[in-house]
């Protein structure tokens, strides 16, 4: 297992160098001139001038060839610099570490939420297949699937937040606050979650193993909990890690509506203004989430099937 | 059905907006009131110690320094400049007290006394200086829209600031935000750390500064105006125009700036809050890119404007709060006498295609000429939600004389409009900046300007402009303006849609602000409180 760790973890520079060469390049191709947006941003009655944009591609050194301006960043990402946002100036790395407590909170309490609430329904709705309950499970699976996350962060205000006043609509910092955005952000996940459990579970169910334990007398909530569910939430954990991944990745939609200041909206306002530095960091950054996550999912598999080893196949 | 008179307009924007897939981003900065407090509405001058605001703003994606961001500073009340634009777009003196031309390249302009800059420091005659040649020597477009020779302290109250070539409206360039006065000194001292928390002359001054997130402001003690009512004013960003409208609804926010068209109705409705808008400011119309092939042709243009029914729109895009624009100025900017504009005339935009060659031979309804149908690249960007409506509004009337236009939708409109694979492009524009016509006409209309993207050249303009430039008499400035802006009309440099008030959802709790200005960028003063 340790040899394993070793070479996932020193892998792991390896896929971040890649992606961060190809990234630089994509963003380099990306239509609109950053100096001039930078000016327009600034005045927005007052059409920047030629010169003026020459002078501030210049001064952000982007009238440099492409090869040297990512030579220039990635000696500075070795020595811990992101480099500084264009348009405010701060410095990536303390902005995404300031908000990144803000995407974390967020991300924990909505994957909590989709745990606690999809695993259970789908558990459910597979051991009373056909059932009035297996129907509801499904119709809530649907509507949490179909609705986009902003319409239902949108209702949940009007109706909770406007109509009833029970929670403030906007915000962050307090318990309070982070109800809402978790249901919106949970929604479409549980419903994937669940239903994956319930297939997942069906499956699991008319397995021989399953007949055995029951023949050996075992009560059927051992049989269930022990031999099935364990089984069974091996493809939901991929899913969980999965989610994990895109949740951290900061939920744009969800903070832009409910003021969240998390990592998500900062990397949004940064692509639409073409903040490259602040772009290329977070790229980087959601490459290191995605890279933890999955090998966070592969100890996972480990401890729910211990005849899996890694680095192989299991027999 | 209370209830459902609430709820309904919210639901149908929720609903338009999952249908449509808008993120509804918008790139409007917050706006403005310089109304004086009414006297039903007093309230003792202690009283706003301890009483704070939240104000649902747009965008806080800059820091507040005057020279990076003036567009947040001086709404915010953060700010002052020399001068400011009346609500009859005049310049009128702020930080100044008056100014006199000396001669055509030299004006002596008189320091207002007592004014403190947020750390105690007295502002004079020496900060101005410094201040000015700041935003000169660090922003390239200051440089040249003062054109300032030198700058010299008189006396404590009193510059002399001398130009490179005339200038008769200087008093109305310093109203520019980015002019705003700031400590230069404390700039210098304080480096990196300046421009999130900027040392400027508001009523209010920054506490905290979060980019995208919160600014939290407070007043400014030793203030040189009527003490600030409020003691605390917190501004949220919020890009999504509904999250502003429910925040509103919800009590999370006092004010919501740049409200949309159904967010105005359901604010309308509601019994706890108010719409003010503020009269138009800005022109919403379509560029035309001269360079393309049958927009060359000015009975072509001329079609595609009188097929525009601006009045429809107007009660469309609007519900009424706005006005039908004729030429580039809105009203009252300038007082031009008979102004022969293009109407909404059907019949006439079709003979005009025929007379151009243009004719349906096919019977598909789009007229050809040459055997290629008569189709139109109508560009468009969302960030104005509105221009995406007028867009689609204006491709089904062109259609109905005869002309396919194809409607896009582009992330950045400004690298768009320089890519030229275009024949129409919405746009929106502030055109009374500094107060005089001379800075739009420049820009947008003469051959070669900086704003001019759809290319247009008529030497009939260029030589009005010019003429505009170098006259002195107020008087003759106005009458040269109002000759160009009938050239443009003629020439039909753009196709003028409309000019949209500037829509706030306010609580009934806020007081000192009723009437908003039309300015956007005079949005919080000392006056704005709260019961």
């Amino acid at each position: 297992m340790r040899a394993y760790v070793a070479r996932r973890l020193l892998i792991l520079p390896a896929l971040l160098f890649g992606i961060s060469i190809i990234s630089f390049a994509l963003l380099n191709f990306a239509p609109g001139d950053p100096a001039e947006i930078i000016l327009r941003r600034q005045n927005p009655e007052e059409p920047p001038l030629p010169e003026a944009v020459r002078a501030l591609r210049q001064q952000l050194g982007l009238d440099a060839p492409l090869p040297l301006r990512y030579g220039r960043w990635l000696f500075d990402v070795l020595k811990g610099d992101l480099g500084e946002s264009y348009r405010s100036g701060t410095p990536i790395m303390s902005e995404l570490v300031k908000r990144f407590p803000a995407t974390m909170m967020l991300a924990t309490a909505a994957l909590a939420l989709s745990v606690v609430v999809s695993i259970p329904l789908g558990i459910i709705a597979a051991l009373w297949r056909g059932s009035l309950l297996d129907s509801l499970s499904r119709l809530l699976a649907l509507l949490g699937a179909a609705v986009p996350s902003y319409v239902l962060a949108l209702l949940l205000m009007l109706f909770v937040a406007v109509k009833l006043n029970w929670l403030p609509a906007i915000g962050y910092g307090s318990p309070k606050n982070l109800i809402l955005p978790a249901i919106a952000l949970a929604a479409g996940s549980s419903a994937q979650v669940m239903r994956l459990t319930r297939a997942s579970m069906l499956e699991v169910l008319q397995q021989d193993y399953m007949r055995t334990a029951r023949s050996k007398g075992l009560n059927e909530r051992t049989v269930i909990m022990v031999h099935g569910l364990k089984n069974g939430l091996l493809p939901v954990v991929t899913m969980l890690g999965i989610n994990l991944g895109h949740l951290l990745g900061g939920t744009v939609i969800v903070e832009t509506i409910f003021g969240w200041p998390g990592v998500g909206r900062y990397a949004v306002e940064s692509i639409l203004q073409r903040d490259y530095p602040v772009v290329q960091g977070f790229v980087l950054y959601m490459a290191f989430i995605f890279l933890l996550a999955n090998l966070a999912v592969d100890f996972a598999y480990r401890w729910l099937d211990p005849r899996l080893h890694f680095g192989r196949q299991p027999a | 059905m209370t209830f459902f008179s609430r709820t309904i307009p919210v639901f149908l924007a929720v609903l338009a907006l999952a249908v449509t897939a808008c993120g509804g981003a918008a790139t409007a900065v917050p706006a403005s009131t310089t109304a004086p407090l009414a006297a039903a509405t007093l309230i003792p001058a202690d009283s706003g110690k301890d009483s704070s605001m939240n104000i649902a703003v747009v965008f806080l994606d800059q820091p507040p320094d005057p020279l990076q961001a003036g567009w947040l500073a001086l709404p915010t009340g953060l700010s002052e400049t020399l001068f400011r634009l009346g609500t009859d777009f005049s310049p009128e003196p702020w930080l100044a007290t008056g100014a006199q031309q000396v001669d055509e390249k030299t004006w002596e302009i008189t320091i207002r006394p007592g004014v403190k800059f947020h750390n105690g420091a007295g502002m004079d005659a020496a900060a101005v200086k410094a201040s000015l040649e700041r935003a000169i020597t660090q922003n390239k477009g200051m440089e040249t829209l003062l054109d300032i020779a030198s700058i010299e302290v008189m006396d404590p109250l009193k510059v002399r600031i001398v130009t490179n070539g005339a200038s008769p409206v200087l008093p109305g360039l310093l109203t520019a935000n980015k002019t705003a006065i700031v400590d230069a000194a404390a700039a210098q001292a304080m480096g990196d750390a300046f421009p999130i928390k900027p040392v400027l002359t508001g009523p209010y001054k920054v506490e905290t500064f979060e980019l995208d997130k919160e600014m939290v402001v407070t007043r400014h003690d030793q203030y040189w105006g009527s003490l600030p009512k409020l003691g605390r004013i917190k501004y949220l960003g919020l890009a999504d125009a509904n999250s502003r409208l429910l925040a509103l609804q919800s009590g999370d926010v006092d004010i919501a700036v740049y409200l949309s068209p159904e967010g105005t109705s359901t604010v309308q409705n509601d019994p706890n809050l108010a719409v003010k808008s503020a009269a138009p400011n800005a022109l919403t119309f379509m560029f035309v890119n001269h360079e393309r092939g049958a927009m060359n042709d000015e009975r072509v243009r001329q079609a595609v404007v009188l097929a525009v029914d601006r009045q429809a729109l107007v009660g469309a895009i609007t519900q009424g709060k706005g006005a039908e624009a004729i030429g580039p100025f809105p009203p009252g900017f300038l007082t031009c006498d008979q102004l022969r504009a293009h109407r909404f005339e059907p019949e006439k935009a079709r003979a005009l295609l025929s007379e151009a060659g243009y004719r349906d031979t096919d019977g598909d309804g789009i007229v050809e000429k040459d055997g290629q149908p008569l189709v139109l690249d109508l560009l468009t960007y969302r960030q104005r939600p509105e221009l995406p409506l007028i867009a689609e509004a204006a491709q089904s009337m062109l259609k109905d004389i005869g002309i396919r236009a194809k409607v896009q939708l582009v992330e950045q409109p400004v690298p768009a409009a320089n890519q030229g694979n275009w024949d129409l492009f919405t746009w929106y524009n502030g055109t009374t900046s500094t107060g005089d016509p001379f800075w739009a006409l420049d820009r947008m209309y003469t051959t070669g300007g900086s704003g001019n993207r759809g290319h247009f050249s008529s030497s009939r303009v260029d030589d009005l402009a010019a003429q505009v430039g170098h006259a002195i008499d107020p008087a003759e400035r106005e009458r040269l303006a109002c000759k160009a802006t009938q050239a443009i009309i003629d020439e039909v440099a753009i196709v003028p849609i409309l000019f949209p008030n500037f829509n706030y959802g306010v609580s009934n709790d806020v007081v000192g602000f009723d009437e908003p200005h039309p300015v956007p960028m005079y949005f919080i003063d000392s006056n704005v409180g709260k019961r």
